[in-house]
């Protein structure tokens, strides 16, 4: 017999090396962006009250996301200013189904347990429906969340609508507010007489979520 | 940098701000913010009516803060003026600087770090009088971050005498002349894009661009807009008359059909100061003449110095010392002891001897070589994050090593013998496997040995990374010599083949015991490779191991003849594909964007309360018609389909005994697995498939049930 294994080996390892090049290549960092018409990432955190809460929950409801950190001043520039709960309270009105959300990592700015967030809720008299917790990152990396705030709106068949700012002037002076548009309020306005939100997409601004 | 060192250092520049104000004032007005300094600088320190000159906010931040660029990014928000001068003062927009790429996390910025001066245009009436100084003032707003963000702001203001001859203000027009050079300047040249589908390629062709590229740090496209993703990698390539970049599109704002891109290509010196040009890219074909090369691949080659000769002595000899002592290292040893047992067979005769030594040096020098050759490349491929051991970071490559340390360790226990030595042909062909035997494991120790010099010599490569290839070659073919260099020396001296002891029976023994330290080596690899692939990665490659010992089984029953053989070959090339293929394709659940959770028929009952479509999946690992069936679900376009139609993807898992879904699978008329149940949103009772399921099936069926068919 004649096991020529040993002839063979280092040609293998020349076709190994060559693929591993080819590998190293084509690896490359992926976006998301979740833009308005796609279908919204599945997700499911635990909420302040210990549920699980996944997107499936809200079928055939229509669903805002914040996502939120109580120490970055643009936040706080919505919440002192009550812009944020009013927004809020007009969507619960209308059956809309709110979660803030939460996604700084554990120690960084804006990381709270469940019981500091719910306080927060109760102190800045906000209105989600639901707060969830996403210490690891993982709901804001697949909706592509940037900045605090960033707001999506997902329609009652779960497809994004929006994406983008509160509103339309990117400042952190509350001054502002009353001058800009406010596209979630708008946008869910147009959703409520079945037309598409206009803008659709807008840049976020804001502090970076603490990933 | 921590965050309590960085609010000591906001202190000392509040400080330093606070102790600037009491000095005699030129021309200019300082304020502290907690983490900045802002100082309004004016080229004139007396102006005359009419006159139009610069003036700037420079801004000293505290180490490790960031102010923004007018396009900051992912977050963030460029500084801003509220002026509140003399009506006679008028001051124009800021020029912005190029900035800084400012990676963070996952998400980019774009700013400026340590000292930013801001320029912008003062015009001053010609209604104003001569003898009455004006003011020129502003709060400047500015949002400023380090691992949190704050917005600061300075109200500055200064006095400007108006005369009937302008006077400058010498050090300020230095510093702001220094900004001007970091200003984007306009193209002489033109910029093109082309675009396809989620990528864009601006070609930019400019003379002075090309030039200062050749010489520069790093080399980025700046847009003023949110078409492309900040983060994603930029593939930069340069040529005789310009820059090509390659970045890819945020298609939430980049439409199809929007082929226009506007921004500024950036680069950084080698001095640490950034260079800009305007790019308006109209939609066109990119020409070759601006990406003839990988622009990092330039870089690497012209921004590091080549180390002086002493030096690169020096870096050599450490190199050679390294390998040297990497013989000593717990990975490489077992390899060496294939080695040593070689060694003893042929200490008899001091020929053969030799010729074992100088294949083995071929081995270790060519491996490192390949290796050394292959980061080159990789590196001018634009892949930093290479280093000595990637090779071993593949799970795959990992897999295909346990099981040539498994196939030597077999060897050297005696089941079975290399080359042609078990035909009995004669010495001579052995003599040849032995040499190819030696080469072999030369190749094998520097392989293996590899990732043991990164911790142990990390600095002369890491040195040795930043200087042309030819060098990087030179220092790992050093180390591949002083690997190789005690068997070579052994190899060469007649005086060791007589301390040794006779050749005999106890040879045997000895190579039978070395194989022991090879499946050692083995289950490191598998334990390499568990944390890589998990369990089923560990699993795929100890079957590859037993279809590698089927093979080599077979060769020594059948390896007579011709198709004896090619049959036994096939079946070893056949081993090593296994856990290439087991490992190389990424674990299903890893797409899976629906779950399985558990069955039972309590939740059967309130998923049907719900009105959802209910897949139900009767498997258990044992079946393997279940596993093939697992791939049809992992499917992309089922489980995109789950995920429309809301699908509840439940798994009932059979693998150990269970009373219940047992009883469950009676009731459907089915004695074991697979069983596959789809009840209809409308309620009722389920479909049921069994045998082997496609996706499109599934697909059909799901749908079907939601009623959407």
């Amino acid at each position: 017999m004649r096991i020529s294994n040993r002839e063979r080996i280092p040609m293998v390892l020349r076709a190994l090396a060559a693929a591993s090049i080819i590998a190293a290549a084509s690896m490359v960092s992926s976006a998301n962006a979740s833009p308005p018409g796609n279908a919204a990432p599945a997700f499911a955190e635990v909420s302040t009250a210990g549920k699980q809460v996944s997107l499936a929950d809200f079928k055939g409801k229509t669903i805002v996301l914040e996502w939120t950190n109580n120490g970055c001043p643009f936040v706080q520039k919505h919440y002192n200013s009550k812009n944020m709960q009013n927004t809020q309270a007009a969507a619960a009105t209308d059956g809309v189904v709110w979660l803030s959300v939460i996604s700084s990592k554990p120690g960084s700015q804006g990381h709270v347990s469940a019981e500091q967030a719910d306080k927060l809720t109760a102190d800045r008299g906000a209105k989600p429906t639901h707060v969830l917790l996403d210490p690891d990152g993982s709901m804001g990396r697949a909706y592509g969340a940037r900045t605090t705030p960033h707001m999506y709106i997902i329609t009652p068949d779960g497809k994004v609508a929006y994406n983008g700012a509160i509103d339309s002037i990117q400042s952190s002076k509350v001054d502002d507010i009353p001058k800009a548009k406010n596209f979630v309020a708008a946008a869910l306005a147009n959703l409520k007489t079945g037309k598409a939100p206009d803008p659709a997409a807008t840049v976020p601004y804001g502090c970076d979520v603490k990933y | 940098m921590s965050r309590l060192a960085a609010r000591l250092a906001g202190l000392v520049v509040f400080l330093v701000a606070a102790v600037g104000l009491t000095l005699p004032a030129a021309a200019q007005a300082t304020a502290g913010s907690p983490h900045a300094e802002g100082t309004i600088l004016l080229e004139r320190s007396a102006a005359t009516p009419g006159d139009s000159f610069l003036g700037a906010l420079r801004l000293k931040m505290a180490p490790g803060w960031h102010v923004y660029w007018i396009n900051p990014g992912d977050s963030g928000l460029p500084p801003t003026a509220t002026w509140a001068s003399s009506p006679e003062v008028e001051a124009g927009a800021f020029q912005f600087p190029t900035p800084h790429a400012i990676p963070l996390a996952t998400l980019m910025n774009y700013g400026y770090e340590g000292e930013l001066v801001l320029p912008f245009e003062v015009k001053i009436a010609q209604e104003a009088a001569v003898g009455a100084p004006l003011t020129i003032g502003a709060t400047f707003d500015y949002l400023i971050c380090a691992d949190i963000c704050i917005p600061e702001a300075v109200t500055l203001s200064m006095s400007l005498p108006i005369a009937a001859v302008v006077s400058s203000d010498d050090l300020a027009s230095k510093i702001i002349a220094e900004t001007l050079s970091s200003i984007p300047v306009a193209l002489t040249g033109q910029a093109v894009v082309e675009r396809s589908g989620e990528m864009f390629k601006v070609g930019v062709i400019d003379d002075s661009l090309a030039s200062a590229v050749a010489s520069a740090k790093s080399v980025r496209f700046f847009p003023y807009g949110a078409e492309i993703f900040h983060a994603a990698p930029q593939v930069v390539r340069n040529g005789l008359d310009g820059v090509s970049v390659e970045v890819k599109a945020n298609t939430m704002f980049a439409k199809p059909g929007d082929n226009a891109l506007t921004g500024i290509i950036g680069i950084e010196t080698a001095d640490g100061k950034t260079r800009g040009w305007e790019v308006e890219a109209a939609p066109g074909a990119v020409p070759a003449s601006v990406a003839t090369t990988l622009f990092s691949a330039v870089a690497s080659a012209e921004a590091a110095p080549i180390l002086p000769i002493d030096q690169l002595l020096v870096a050599l000899g450490l190199a050679f010392l390294g390998g040297l002592v990497l013989n000593l290292m717990p990975c490489v040893l077992p390899v060496l002891t294939i080695k040593a047992a070689s060694l003893v067979h042929a200490a008899h005769d001091p020929k053969e001897l030799r010729a074992h030594g100088l294949a083995y040096l071929a081995g270790v020098v060519l491996c490192f070589a390949v290796i050394g050759a292959i980061l080159v490349g990789l590196k001018a491929a634009g892949d930093t994050s290479v280093g000595l051991g990637f090779q071993l970071q593949y799970s795959w490559v990992t897999a295909v090593f346990a099981l040539v340390m498994f196939a030597v360790g077999l060897n050297m226990l005696g089941v079975f013998e290399m080359g042609g030595s078990l035909m009995g042909v004669g010495g001579r062909l052995a003599d040849r496997g032995g040499a190819t035997g030696a080469f072999f494991t030369g190749l094998l120790a520097a392989f293996v040995g590899a990732p043991c010099v990164g911790p142990f010599m990390a600095t002369a490569v890491g040195a040795a990374m930043t200087q042309p290839p030819p060098i990087v070659l030179g220092i790992f073919i050093m180390i591949g010599l002083g690997l190789a260099a005690p068997f070579v020396i052994l190899s060469f001296t007649p005086a060791f083949a007589r301390v040794l002891p006779k050749p005999g029976k106890w040879m045997i023994t000895f190579k039978q015991a070395l194989s022991f330290p090879m499946f050692l080596t083995a289950l490191w690899l598998l334990w390499v490779l568990s944390a890589q692939a998990g369990a089923d990665g560990v699993i795929w490659a100890l079957g590859g191991a037993i279809a590698l010992s089927f093979g080599i089984w077979l060769a020594t029953r059948v390896g007579g003849s011709a198709a004896g053989r090619a049959l036994s070959t096939a079946v070893i090339v056949a081993a090593f594909a296994v856990p290439v293929f087991g490992t190389i394709s990424p674990p299903a659940s890893a797409a899976a964007v629906v779950t399985a959770s558990t069955w039972s028929p309590e939740r059967i009952a309130e998923l049907k309360a719900e009105g959802r479509v209910i897949f139900v999946d009767f498997t258990a690992r044992w079946c393997v018609t279940c596993q093939v069936n697992k791939g049809a679900m992992h499917d992309a376009a089922v489980q995109q389909t789950f995920a429309d139609l809301n699908v509840a993807f439940l798994e009932a898992d059979w693998t150990n005994k269970d009373s219940v879904i047992f009883e469950e699978l009676k009731r459907h008329g089915a004695g074991g697995v697979p069983l596959y149940l789809v009840y209809p949103a409308s309620g009722g009772e389920p479909r049921k498939f069994d045998g082997l399921l496609s996706a499109g099936q599934i697909q059909q069926a799901v749908k079907e049930a939601a009623g959407s068919i």
